[in-house]
This record gives structure tokens, C-alpha cells and sequence, in this order.
């Protein structure tokens, strides 16, 4: 049996009961570590679990699922994933593959940054299509997210922004040549997830979203030093945000009184955000 | 004693129009050093009588023992032309004092790339040509090379006195003799003749060719000659210039001028030429070499040439080249041609800026370089790096094209991949000091304006070979120069001592830096390679390595040379690759690039900075590409300037510029090491066909892509047959004809072959020409001289690629060469399997649809669409689906069956002959030869006594046999081989294979259980290339019930249900036959064969219905090809027999489309057009066809005409 468990967000007692005595069962847990990251480290996982923890970083998961998968017929393999099972889609192929091997997989659900977002005030349902944002580079700026942000804005609806991690990438040269010789690992901050975002408005003018819309910076959620900002993008433009990981909400117009008021409570300039909540939303 | 100082130097090259850059160029030993020297002693630099022994602009000590130039070097010199001459000068002047920048070059092909730094620089060449071996190799190349920068040419016929002392020729031979070199080099320049410069032609009338002798430092033109004339006639001195060249004679007796050979009389009469300059020559050279001394001296006087007391003393050759100096000084004849025929730096910058400058030619640095403005914007280009004394650093020697230099200045140094607005290869550093470059010497100079050449200090470690300095924030690069030569040459270096690595590395540095063309570099196994572009070459590159550049003792290994990867055909099937999450997929297929497009990449004619859309219409024009395609292409690699393209040709794809990106860094990579050897590629073109991405970027970027492009990359070459491409030398050599069977006996041996073979006319000595691979060229020059008693001259010279015999991925020479670089590169020693390029189709994971695309989109579309036709022709539909259907069927069968064994199997002994008489016939036809050890006769379940024949040879009978990977043998007893197989296609055969077995099923239906089930599952479950089923239960479930119904989908069969369409369509018959015909094996099978050159390439020309030569396009079957309209002719006049039978008969059998069209029209109605919007554009290829449909119609007399 493959289980796939969820950890949650913060640290490692974010796991479930369920979870974590399917890890109990398990002769070899794999902790996948590069779509998203605990704000802990292995060390204090192993010690909780009492099992030690095989790090499996994105080569291991995509190109040697074998290795993952082996004896997992006959044996219980754990696979940990930070956040849901199924937050992220790469996942769905290894499910994929152990179903063609016929090995039985159970996924084991835990909170993800999709509903733990909730904590800003902002209603899940009010909520549009999520995009990711990539580390641009010179020549790779890809702007397809704006489409989806428009679509969202234009029926009201709030825009979740994941932002990019690289924890063990390749350069071009290296990854052209199959050399594995990795990067130091990077985390796309709240600000710069701004300045492409409005780098790419600027360029395409198509008033998906301004400098002055309202936007909520979070970053942390689920740990105990978890901050949320709330503030035009203009004004979270220059707001630190701290250690990693970060995540943005675009506010779309169509915004609840209460959702208004608990943003207000995090609002980095309050005069200054009532006034957009009195220019943009008609209120007072 | 030097004849002028720095300052008046100085002052000179303000005078921008009184400025002369001049290169001496020419084939190897043809004299320039020596010719040089001349010139360089008028400026007084080296006493006259050293002139021709010194070789003064041989600075390096190896030069000056070999005799060779290996450095072109630079030197200037000041000349005052007299006043009498001044009215000849055509371009604008200010003062009678020139200021001549020379530049003397090597003249050996492994030098070449010195000749293109040295021609960057400079306006004009003098185009040495000894006139006794004549025009040579080198002399075209470097003539081109001249001519390709813009700089203009004047010649100097050399070693006149070798003419007159060794082959004792006469006067009018040597006239001939200097006419034929003329004329060749004419040729040349009208072949590279560019329209801006103006007429290039040189003509000794016009005082542009001049004859003489460098090493005894006489030289003239007839200008000299034909100013002393008109003195004496009183003529004006160009109409005398006319009179001493070609069909002109002077009878002495009437004193009059004449065109014709002989006078009134008949009589002979001497040429002017012959007469008036050849003969006073000619009288001198006999009356001293026959030591007739009073005679001489007389005529000295006379020519007023006065000797002093000590020179009258010399005897023989020593008197004659003092009184020939005298008489005739070549450095007086010579700097006045080039002062008065060779463009000043003003005139030439006008023409050349345009091809110098990448940016506009109207910004501000391109319009000071056209008007070669010292107070503009400062463009200097620095072609080459010049050791100094102090070792390690270098002189950067270049050309100022606009504004001035100065020491301390501080300027933009840019380097060959800098782009206006970045900052990559870009620094801002002061120059520390100009100096002028003096041959042997340097001299301090405070500042140089535009015009000049001149040496800076203090840039060179911001270049590494070559670039641009600039004051100008905005400027571009000037345009990098483009060698005549390849570093095809390789070989590793190594220290004796292990402590000297890092001196060796540094060593390797500077080396690269003093060159133009050598190339160091570390391969992936940690060697350090240095790659020059010949045997020569590398000797003195690594000669300077070990004693000046590093210093240390060297241990070098043998040479070897650089390969190219390519591919010999389209790759056999649909190469797919996944992203490393699985979410990407990219789809693509590679075949080779012709030939003349890949060189002219690599030529620069095609580049990737070119319009597109003009580049796509010439590649239209010229290659027959389809131009959509050509415009779609991605990029070139390796190098972003290769000859190898990346095109896009996917219909749709969303967001596929976002990969754009990744797709082309991973091309680069991938073509610069190639699948086999991770050598170069060369000649490629992958297409992408399709392209399946993840919706979201994240998943999506470059860490999921570059990889995967680069794995399909891979996968689409190797699965397009690779090919290893090698270097091959154009080797010329002059020799005695008593030595040509020894230089046969040589190129022989070494896998050359010779083209051409001519005798010199004129001379005892022969020219021969001769291909050979750069790889047996080691030890060339010793072994040809050995074997030749030292008589025959070898130049070589890097021609072309050459596709090697073979394939890397099987077993031969070219594996072995393959596995040999793979050694020496330290990478593992197997070419790695296609497998770990290549992924799978999955069937199960929803690839169903995909693939039927990718079928529709490659076969069909690739040359004739199809699909199209069925539009166009709605009542032609349904048989051109079935067309269609089957001829995607027999062409995948037809590529199947070339690569997998060919299994025929009969029911009788008889039957079995009969298929082999076939077979025999078609390889007869194909001009084939079957390999006879590779067959074998099995019975199944039965014996036999007869004895087989394919092509009058026996096949033997065998036990076993391995068929599409299964192992049969004729006991039908290895069970066991299916029981270890862990493959499930394997297991499935278990259930056929117990049919064998049985004793009681007649062997027809085994042969069927073969055919239908062995055959079809072996050759496509394993790929599950197909994905109709399910899986692979239900598909051999369903070949074992219904196998005809299913073998036509599985396209196994060897025939697709050809007779059931007939049966269907009798109408039709003919011509599906003969569509049939040749889309069943033949035509395809042909088509390839055609393409590898085993037969004729017509088969790849012609269409194939009507024969002639046509590509077989849409428009050329709908609208030109005459049996395709015959055929339909044939079909509509059967319809409308049918349907007017019909009318009467009432029975209504034909399709309701055609059905309702024809009533319409019997019945007198309008041919109605969907459109009316098309009906109004007669271009629009549906009118067109729909007026021919229309046309047709009226042929077959239908009453009324439509409109």
C-alpha cells in the first residue's frame, strides 16, 4: 500500500492522527521536498515519527518513481507531502504509475495553503481560478496567468497567487548538458511577485488589476509566525514579509462588509486602505 | 638610416585621403616577404642591398628559419609621389606625401585566418603572383577573401628574372605567360565582383598589374615606361599606356602604330610590349649573364643608370640585380601603383561601412564610419592580438574606422557577443597607450584618428581575440570576421610535470589570445585540446605553447580530427519526449537539411539575423521548402548560427512562446554534442510537431523542458539513421611529371582521390587536385615528399564534409570511430541506447486521439494533403479517405519491413518459390542484392526435399529462426522462451503458439495464426504504437475472431483490403488500382531508396501519377497533374453514364452529394459556389479548382456551360 499523506502546513504536528499512524505502519517513509517546504527539518520529523525520513527531491519523484514504488505491493511506503496530498498535480502521476503496477494507494488529506487561506478573512467561495508565479528571467516571462487574473477580476472574484520555489534547480547550461549540478535553492517573495505582476500589467494595459488594487500578502501560514498584510499593491510593494514562504491574494470587487472588516485589521495603512475600500467597493 | 620620424608620421595621418592600408597577399613562396622587403628598404628601415635577403617583416626566429611568415605584420612608410604623377591619382589628395600602412601576410592555407585580420584593416591588397607557377589555390582564396571585405586589388606578376634565367622563356612567351595570369586573375574578381566598389578588372594598361622581381628588387609598371616614351614620341602618356599593352605593334620602318600582327608585306612585327619593355630587359639580362660587360655598361648609360666605381667591379648576378635596381626600382613602381590605384581610407569607408557596421547605417556611428570622421564617435575594431616583449600581455592591433584614439581614453570595450542595451561581454576601461606597430619595432604615439592602424595597450585582457571599441553609448559591434579556415585539426596537450598545470593553463590562454583561428578549449574528460586548422598550424601553435606562451615542457598526443553528426533519412517514426512531472510532452522528427542550405549557413548567406520573411521566400525559391515552415523557424544551432534549424511546425499549440525559450537553449546544447560521439551536428532539421504543456507556467518552465527538448532532440536523430560526417582537404600539388604515380601511389593509400590533373602550360610541372580526409592527412607532406624525391609541393585546404559510409548505431568503421571519440572524450563506451531519449506512447493515459492526429498530420500532411482534397472534391470523398487510409498503411509498412526481417510464408513448396521469384524480380528491379546468410527455410509442421533459390542463391534450410524478436523452431517445443520473457506481449503469444503445436490443425491455418496475429502483434504491441484497443487482450482477442477486419487496422497486413474497395467502387477500378500501385511498397520503398542515392532520384522528383517532374503538392494534382484530371475525368463521365442511365432506370445508388450536384446540372442548373466571397478571388485555390471541376464538366458535354 502507497500512502500519500498530507502534513499540513507549519511543523511537523501538523499532521493527522490518521496520518500519522499510517506513517506507524510504513517501512519506508519518503518526504517529497520541492513543491512546497516544512518550516521544520527533517531531524524533528524522524524524531516524532521514530522513523527515519528519505528525502525524495524532484529528480527521485519524477524520474526514479521506481525506486518509490518498489516492494510497495507487499509493503507500506509513505510518501509525505507537505500541505495536501493533491495540492500539486504533479503528484497525480505517481498515483498513476502505482496504479499500473497495481499497488493500492490511499491518500491520507491534510490542510493546504488552498483553504488555509482563509485565514486572511476572505471567503473560499468567493474565490476564482489559482495561478502560479515563475521566476522570470531575461528572456522567459511568462504571462499567461493575467488571462486567468482577468477572468477572475472581471466576475469579481479574489485571484490566489502560489509563488515559485526553487529548492534544487539546475542552471540552463547544466540542465541542457543533463549535469546535475543544482542552484542554491531560492523563494519568490510577496515583492517581487508584485513588481512582475505589475510589470506585466504595465505592459499589456489591460486593467486586470491596477497599483491601487487591494491586495493581501501572507506569508508563514499555519506557523506561529505567520503575517498577513493587507494593502494596495503598490503599498505591499515595499512591506517585508520575512521568511519564506509567501503567497499573494488579489481582492476581487465583489467583497463582503465582513471580509472588509477583518481585512481591515491587517491593513498596513489603515486611513489609506479605507480609503480604497470607500473609492473601489463604496464603502464607508 | 631611417628616412622619416614619428612626427612627420603623425602629421600624415591626419591627411585621411593621403593615407594608403595595403595587405600583401598571396599564395604560399610566392614572394610577398620578399617583395616587402623592397619596399620597406625605399623607406629606408633596411639598407637596399639587404632588400630580398632579410625578409624584414619575418620578425619570428621559426619564420625566419622555415622561410615561411607565420604572423602577418604590420609596417608604416612614408612616400612622396612626384609631382608629375600627382594628375593620376582619381581621388581626392592634399599634398604629394603619402603615408602607406602595409600589412605583409602569410600565404600558407594554415594561416589563412591571419590573411582575414590582416585584409579587415586595410583598403587595398597587393596580390602577389609568381609567374611561374601562376595562380594558384591560395591566390583564389585570399583574391576572395579580399574581395568578399571590400578591399580592392592590384597585382604584381613576381620572379619575372626566374622567367628569364631558369626557363630562358622568350619574349613573347613571357607575354603570354603574363596574359594567362592576368586573365585567371580576372576570373576571380568578376566571379566575387560587388557592384559598390566600382570596376575591379586589373589591366597592366590602366598601370594596375606590375612585373618584376622581389629578390632582386626590380619591379615596373608601363607607366614608368610609358612616361619615358612619351618623351621620346611626344605621346600623351595614357594613350602610350594603351599602346604598350596587347594587340599593338610599331613598325620601325613606317614608324606608324598598328593593330594587326604583320606589316604591309606580311612581315612579323614585334608586339610594343616585346619592343619597347621587354627588349631593353631582355638585352641587359643577356649581356651580363654572358659577361659582356662594355655592352652592359654602355647600355646602362644609355638608359641613364649610373653605377658607382665599386658596383662596376661585380660580376654576373651581383651586377645584374644592382643594375635592374637601378634601372628599375620596384619600391618606386610599386608604392606609386598602390598610391594612385588603391582607395584611400575616405573613398573605401564609404563603400565598406555598410557591410562593416551590424547596427543602421544612418545612426551616428555608422554615418562616421561612411564618411571616416576623426571627430565622430570613435569605432575601432581590433582584428588580432600581437605578443609583446613582456610575456603574457598583447598588443590589440587594429583599424580606426571613425574618431580618434587616444592614450588614457577611456572607452567601451566590446566584445563579439555584446548586443546594444545589455552588458554582457561589455567593459569601460582606459586605454593605457596607443603605439604604432613597426615591424620589428614599436613606437609610442600620442593619439591616431580615423583611417589608421595602430597597437593599443591595455585592453587586450578584455578581449579575447577580436572587437569593437567605441566611445559611443549606442554604437553596435562592427561586424565579426568571417575565416576561410576551421579548426578541424584537434590535439591534447598535457604537462610532463604535474606541477606546471596551472603554467599550461595560462599558456593555453595566451595562445588562444595570439591567434586568430586556434581554439583552446578543456573537453568533458579533463584534457586540454587545442584545435587549429592544419597540421602546420597546430606544430607552431604548440611550439609557441611550450616556449613562449607557457613555458613548460609538454607531452602532446596525436592529432585527431573533429567530427560532425548528422542524420541520412526522416526519422523512421514520431520521436516523443516527457517532461520530467510527466505534464509536457513534446512530439518531433528530424531529417537532414540539403546539402547547399547547410553550407550556405555556414557560409553566412543564411542567417538567423536575416528578415524571416525574406529568408522563408529565398529557402522556398531555392530548397523547395514549404514556406510557412520557413518562416517558422525557431533558430539555428549550434551557436545560435549553425547549420542546424529548429522549426515549428505545430498547428495551435497555446502558450507555445513560452517554451520558445527553453526549446532553443536546449537546441544549442544538444547540437554542439550530438547523440553518438557529442560532436557537432551538422545538416539537421527537427520539427516539432506537436507539443502537449501543462497549464500552468510553473510546471512548465525551463527545469521540465530544456531537458525533455534536448532527450527528443537526441531521440529524433537517432531514430533518422545518424550519420558521422568527416573533414575532407582540397590538396593541390605541383610536381614534375616523373612524380605523379608517386603522389598516386600516396593519396592511394591514404583514401584520397584525385579530380584533376593538368599540366601548366608553359612548364614541365604538373597541377594535380585531390580530395583527402583530413584524418590520413598526419605525416602527409613527409610521406608525399619521401615517396617523390622531395619534387612535389602539397598545399591542402579544409573543402568540405563527407558523409562517412555507415551507421554509428551498427556495428563497422563507423562505429568504431564513434566509440573511439567516445574514448577519448572520456565518456562511457557505448552510444547510449535510444530508449533513454525516447518515451512511450501510453495508451492508457489518453493518447488515443493524439495519435490518430499525429498520423493525419506527418503522413499525410508532410507531402500531399489529403485531407484538403476531400474538401475541394466533396464527391470524391469517400474513396479518397480510403486512399488516404491505405496509403498511411502501406507507407508505415513499407519503412517497417526495410528495417525487420521480411517473413514469407507459403503453403507449399511450390508457392514459397513463386513469392522468392517475386522477391528476386523486385531487388532486380531495385538493382538489390539479397544476403543470402541472412535467410532461412523453416517448415512448419511439415518437411520438404525441395532446395530454394533467391537471386541464384541457395537458402538453406535452419531449426530456429528469430522472427520480430521471437525465437521459433521448427519442434514448437521453446515454450520455455515465452515462459522467462516477463513482457506481456510475450505471454500473450502463448495462446498462438499452442495452435502451432497442434498436430491436428492443417498448416494453413498456422500460416494464417502467423500472418494475422505473430506477425501483427510483434510488430506494434511492443511500441503499442496503435491505440485503438484497450489493451492487449482484447486486441489479440479480436485478431484471432475477426483477423481480416483487424489486420487492416493494425497495418500489419502486407495488403490493405484493396479488392474490397473495388468491389465497392467499381466505377473506380482503374484508377484505385493504380493509385494502388504505387502507393503499396514500390513507390515508398523507391522513394527512400532514392533518397539515400541507391537509385535514381527522379522517384523523389516526379509525381508520382503523371511522371513529370513536379512535387506532389495539392495544386499540382488538383490543377497541373495531367493523369490525376484524366482519371478524374474518367470517373465524373462514369458518374454522369451512370446517373443518366439512372434517370431512366429510377434505381438511385449513388452517394446523395454527387447525386444531388448532378440532377442539378442535367436538369440545366447554375453550378452553385458556397461562397460568394471565394467566387470573386479567381487566385483562391478552391475556385480555381471548382473552375476546373467545372471545366471538366463542359468536356464531358454537359448541355449547359456554367458561369
Amino acid at each position: 500500500m502507497l500512502y500519500i499523506i498530507g502534513l499540513g502546513l507549519a511543523d511537523e504536528y501538523d499532521i493527522t492522527l490518521k496520518g500519522l499512524n499510517a506513517i506507524k505502519q510504513c517501512e519506508r517513509v519518503y518526504l517529497e521536498a520541492y513543491t512546497s517546504m516544512l518550516l521544520v527539518g527533517q531531524e524533528r520529523l524522524e524524531s516524532l515519527y521514530e522513523k527515519k525520513v528519505i528525502i525524495a527531491d524532484r529528480e527521485m519523484v519524477e524520474q526514479q518513481s521506481d525506486e518509490i514504488l518498489q516492494n510497495a505491493d507487499k509493503i507500506n511506503v509513505a510518501f509525505l507531502v507537505v500541505g495536501d496530498p493533491f495540492g500539486a498535480t504533479t503528484h497525480t502521476d505517481l498515483v498513476l504509475r502505482a496504479n499500473e503496477l497495481g499497488i493500492e494507494v490511499k491518500a491520507i488529506h491534510n490542510s493546504s495553503i488552498m483553504n488555509a487561506i482563509g485565514a486572511t478573512g476572505l471567503q473560499l467561495y468567493n474565490f476564482g481560478q489559482t495561478i502560479s508565479m515563475v521566476f522570470f528571467t531575461e528572456s522567459w516571462r511568462p504571462d499567461s496567468w493575467y488571462e486567468k487574473i482577468k477572468e477572475n477580476s472581471s466576475i469579481g472574484l479574489h485571484t490566489l497567487c502560489l509563488l515559485d520555489i526553487k529548492v534544487k534547480e539546475q542552471s540552463i547550461e547544466n540542465l541542457a548538458r543533463g549535469r546535475k549540478i543544482y542552484e542554491p535553492p531560492r523563494y519568490m517573495t510577496t515583492n517581487q511577485a508584485i513588481s512582475q505582476l505589475l510589470e506585466i500589467e504595465q505592459s499589456r494595459n489591460e486593467r486586470a488589476y491596477t497599483p491601487e488594487t487591494v491586495a493581501v500578502a501572507v506569508a508563514r501560514i499555519g506557523a506561529d509566525s505567520q503575517k498577513i498584510a493587507v494593502g494596495s499593491l503598490k503599498q505591499l510593494q515595499s512591506v517585508d514579509m520575512g521568511e519564506p514562504l509567501h503567497s499573494l491574494v488579489l481582492v476581487g470587487c465583489r467583497l463582503h462588509i465582513l471580509e472588509a472588516e477583518i481585512l481591515r485589521s491587517f491593513a498596513v495603512d489603515l486611513p489609506e486602505l479605507d480609503k480604497i475600500f470607500a473609492r473601489d467597493f463604496k464603502m464607508d | 638610416m631611417v628616412n622619416f620620424t614619428i612626427d612627420q608620421i603623425r602629421e600624415l595621418m591626419d591627411h585621411v585621403t593621403n593615407i594608403r592600408n595595403m595587405s600583401v597577399i598571396a599564395h604560399v613562396d610566392h614572394g610577398k616577404s620578399t617583395l616587402t622587403d623592397s619596399l620597406v628598404s625605399k623607406a629606408g628601415i633596411i639598407s637596399s642591398a639587404k632588400a630580398g635577403e632579410t625578409r624584414f617583416t619575418d620578425t619570428r626566429q621559426d619564420e625566419q628559419d622555415r622561410c615561411i611568415t607565420i604572423k602577418s605584420t604590420a609596417i608604416s612608410m612614408y612616400f612622396e609621389l612626384p609631382e608629375e604623377s600627382m594628375g593620376d591619382v582619381k581621388q581626392k589628395t592634399d599634398g604629394n606625401g603619402f603615408l602607406i600602412n602595409l600589412i605583409d601576410s602569410p600565404g600558407h592555407v594554415d594561416f589563412s585566418s591571419e590573411v582575414t585580420a590582416a585584409l579587415r584593416v586595410t583598403d587595398g591588397a597587393l596580390v602577389v603572383v609568381d609567374c611561374i607557377s601562376g595562380v594558384s589555390v591560395q591566390t583564389e582564396t585570399v583574391l576572395r577573401q579580399a574581395l568578399t571585405e571590400k578591399i580592392k586589388p592590384v597585382v604584381i606578376i613576381n620572379k619575372v628574372d626566374r622567367a628569364l634565367l631558369e626557363l630562358q622563356l622568350q619574349k613573347e612567351d613571357l607575354y603570354t605567360t603574363f596574359l594567362r595570369v592576368i586573365e585567371n586573375v580576372n576570373v576571380i574578381i568578376a566571379t566575387y565582383f560587388d557592384t559598390t566598389m566600382g570596376d575591379l578588372q586589373v589591366a597592366p594598361e590602366r598601370g594596375t598589374v606590375a612585373f618584376g622581381s622581389g629578390l632582386h628588387g626590380w619591379g615596373f609598371t608601363l607607366t614608368q615606361f610609358a612616361a619615358r616614351y612619351s618623351k621620346k614620341f611626344g605621346v600623351d602618356k595614357d594613350k602610350m599606356m594603351q599602346k604598350l599593352w596587347g594587340e599593338n605593334y610599331f613598325n620601325p620602318k613606317t614608324k606608324k602604330w598598328t593593330s594587326k600582327g604583320s606589316d604591309a608585306e606580311g612581315k612579323p612585327l614585334e608586339r610594343a610590349f616585346n619592343m619597347f619593355i621587354l627588349d631593353p630587359i631582355f638585352k641587359l639580362f643577356d649581356s651580363i649573364m654572358n659577361f659582356r660587360k662594355e655592352e652592359a655598361l654602355n647600355m646602362l648609360e644609355k638608359l641613364d643608370v649610373i653605377l658607382k666605381s665599386d658596383e662596376k667591379e661585380m660580376e654576373g648576378k651581383a651586377l645584374l640585380k644592382v643594375a635592374m635596381r637601378k634601372f628599375l626600382p620596384a619600391a618606386d613602381a610599386l608604392l606609386e601603383m598602390i598610391v594612385i590605384h588603391l582607395p584611400s581610407p575616405l573613398t573605401s569607408q564609404n563603400y565598406r561601412a555598410e557591410g562593416l557596421y551590424e547596427g543602421p547605417i544612418d545612426d551616428e556611428c555608422g554615418t562616421a564610419i561612411k564618411n571616416c570622421d576623426s571627430n565622430g564617435p570613435l569605432m575601432l575594431y581590433i582584428s588580432k592580438m600581437v605578443p609583446t616583449s613582456d610575456k603574457g600581455r598583447f598588443y590589440a592591433f587594429g583599424r580606426v574606422f571613425s574618431g580618434t584614439v587616444r592614450s588614457g581614453q577611456k572607452v567601451r570595450i566590446q566584445g563579439p557577443n555584446y548586443l546594444p542595451g545589455k552588458k554582457d561581454d561589455l567593459f569601460v576601461k582606459s586605454i593605457q597607450r596607443t603605439i604604432l606597430m613597426m615591424g620589428r619595432y614599436v613606437e609610442p604615439i600620442e593619439d591616431c584618428p580615423a583611417g589608421n592602424i595602430i597597437g593599443l595597450v591595455g585592453v587586450d585582457q578584455f578581449l579575447l581575440k577580436s572587437g569593437t571599441i567605441t566611445t559611443s553609448d549606442v554604437a553596435h559591434n562592427l561586424k565579426v570576421m568571417k575565416f576561410s579556415v576551421s579548426p578541424v585539426v584537434q590535439v591534447a596537450v598535457d604537462v610532463k610535470n604535474a606541477n606546471d598545470l596551472p603554467k599550461l593553463v595560462e599558456g593555453l590562454k595566451r595562445l588562444s589570445k595570439s591567434d586568430p583561428c586556434v581554439q583552446c578549449f578543456t573537453s568533458e574528460s579533463g584534457e586540454h585540446i587545442v584545435a587549429g586548422a592544419g597540421e602546420l598550424h597546430l606544430e607552431i601553435c604548440l611550439k609557441d605553447l611550450e616556449e613562449d606562451h607557457a613555458q613548460v615542457p609538454l607531452k602532446t598526443g596525436d592529432p585527431v580530427v573533429a567530427y560532425r553528426e548528422t542524420v541520412q533519412s526522416e526519422s523512421s517514426i514520431v520521436c516523443l519526449s516527457k517532461s520530467p512531472n510527466k505534464h509536457n510532452r513534446i512530439f518531433m522528427k528530424a531529417m537532414p537539411l540539403d546539402e547547399e542550405l547547410t553550407q550556405e549557413i555556414e557560409d553566412g548567406k543564411i542567417t538567423p539575423r536575416d528578415d524571416f520573411k525574406i529568408r522563408a521566400r529565398d529557402m522556398a525559391e531555392k530548397y523547395g521548402w514549404d514556406v510557412t515552415d520557413a518562416r517558422k523557424i525557431w533558430c539555428f544551432g549550434p551557436e545560435t548560427t549553425g547549420p542546424n534549424l529548429l522549426v515549428d511546425v505545430t498547428k495551435g499549440v497555446q502558450y507555445l512562446n513560452e517554451i520558445k525559450d527553453s526549446c532553443v537553449a536546449a537546441f544549442q546544447w544538444a547540437t554542439k554534442e550530438g547523440p553518438c560521439a557529442e560532436e557537432v551536428m551538422r545538416g539537421v532539421r527537427f520539427n516539432i510537431l506537436d507539443v502537449t504543456l501543462h497549464a500552468d507556467a510553473i510546471h512548465r518552465g525551463g527545469g521540465q523542458i530544456i531537458p525533455t527538448c534536448r532527450r527528443v532532440v537526441y531521440a529524433a536523430a537517432m531514430t533518422a539513421i545518424p550519420g558521422i560526417q568527416e573533414p575532407v582537404y582540397l590538396v593541390e600539388i605541383q610536381c614534375p611529371e616523373n612524380a605523379i604515380g608517386g603522389i598516386y601511389g600516396v593519396l592511394n593509400r591514404r583514401r584520397g582521390h584525385v579530380f584533376s590533373e593538368e599540366q601548366r602550360p608553359g612548364t614541365p610541372m604538373y597541377n594535380v587536385k585531390a580530395y583527402m580526409p583530413v584524418n590520413e592527412s598526419f605525416g602527409f607532406t613527409a610521406d608525399l615528399r619521401s615517396n617523390t624525391g622531395g619534387q612535389a609541393f602539397p598545399q591542402s585546404v579544409f573543402d568540405h564534409w563527407q558523409l562517412m559510409n555507415g551507421n554509428p548505431l551498427e556495428p563497422g568503421k563507423v562505429q568504431e570511430i564513434v566509440l573511439g571519440v567516445r574514448k577519448r572524450k572520456g565518456l562511457s563506451l557505448d552510444i547510449p541506447p535510444l530508449d533513454r531519449y525516447l518515451d512511450k506512447f501510453n495508451s492508457k493515459r489518453n493518447d488515443k486521439s493524439q495519435i490518430s492526429k499525429w498520423i493525419a498530420d506527418t503522413e499525410a500532411g508532410t507531402s500531399c494533403n489529403w485531407m484538403g482534397l476531400e474538401l475541394v472534391y466533396p464527391e470524391l470523398k469517400t474513396h479518397i479517405n480510403y486512399v488516404f487510409k491505405i496509403r498511411n498503411g502501406t507507407y508505415w509498412t513499407a519503412r517497417r519491413y526495410a528495417k525487420m526481417p521480411i517473413l514469407q510464408l507459403a503453403e507449399s513448396a511450390d508457392e514459397l518459390q513463386k513469392s522468392f521469384n517475386t522477391l528476386t524480380e523486385w531487388c532486380k528491379r531495385w538493382d538489390m542484392n539479397v544476403n543470402n546468410k541472412k535467410c532461412g527455410i523453416m517448415a512448419i509442421n511439415c518437411s520438404t526435399d525441395s532446395t530454394f533459390k533467391i537471386q541464384n542463391q541457395l537458402i538453406p534450410p535452419v531449426k530456429e529462426y528469430k522472427y520480430l524478436g521471437i525465437e521459433f523452431n521448427d519442434e514448437w517445443n521453446n515454450k520455455a522462451f515465452f515462459k522467462a520473457k516477463k513482457i506481456k506481449t510475450f505471454k500473450s503469444y502463448m495462446g498462438c503458439y499452442s495452435i502451432l503445436k497442434r498436430n491436428d490443425m492443417p498448416t494453413k491455418f498456422k500460416v494464417m495464426v502467423i500472418k494475422a496475429i505473430i506477425q501483427a502483434v510483434a510488430t506494434y504491441a511492443r511500441t503499442r504504437a496503435f491505440g485503438k484497443w484497450a489493451s492487449l487482450r482484447t486486441w489479440i482477442s479480436d485478431l484471432i475472431k475477426c483477423p481480416y477486419k483487424h489486420r487492416c487496422d493494425t497495418w500489419a497486413g502486407t495488403s490493405c483490403n484493396w479488392m474490397g474497395l473495388e468491389l465497392v467502387y467499381p466505377e473506380l477500378k482503374t484508377h484505385i488500382n493504380y493509385v494502388f500501385k504505387i502507393r503499396n511498397g514500390t513507390y515508398w520503398t523507391a522513394r527512400r531508396y532514392a533518397k539515400s542515392g541507391f537509385i535514381e532520384k527522379r522517384f523523389i522528383e516526379e509525381c508520382p501519377f503523371c511522371r513529370n517532374i513536379a512535387p506532389e503538392t495539392i495544386e499540382h494534382i488538383l490543377l497541373k497533374c495531367s493523369r490525376w484530371q484524366a482519371l478524374r475525368a474518367d470517373t465524373l463521365s462514369n458518374y454522369i453514364q451512370t446517373y443518366r442511365l439512372q434517370l431512366t432506370l429510377t434505381p438511385k445508388s449513388l452517394p446523395a452529394s454527387i447525386s444531388m450536384r448532378l440532377v442539378g446540372k442535367l436538369l440545366g442548373e447554375e453550378l452553385k459556389l458556397s461562397s460568394t466571397e471565394i467566387r470573386k478571388d479567381p487566385n483562391v485555390l478552391c475556385v480555381k479548382t471548382t473552375l476546373a471541376t467545372a471545366k471538366f464538366l463542359n468536356v464531358i458535354e454537359i448541355s449547359r456551360i456554367i458561369s
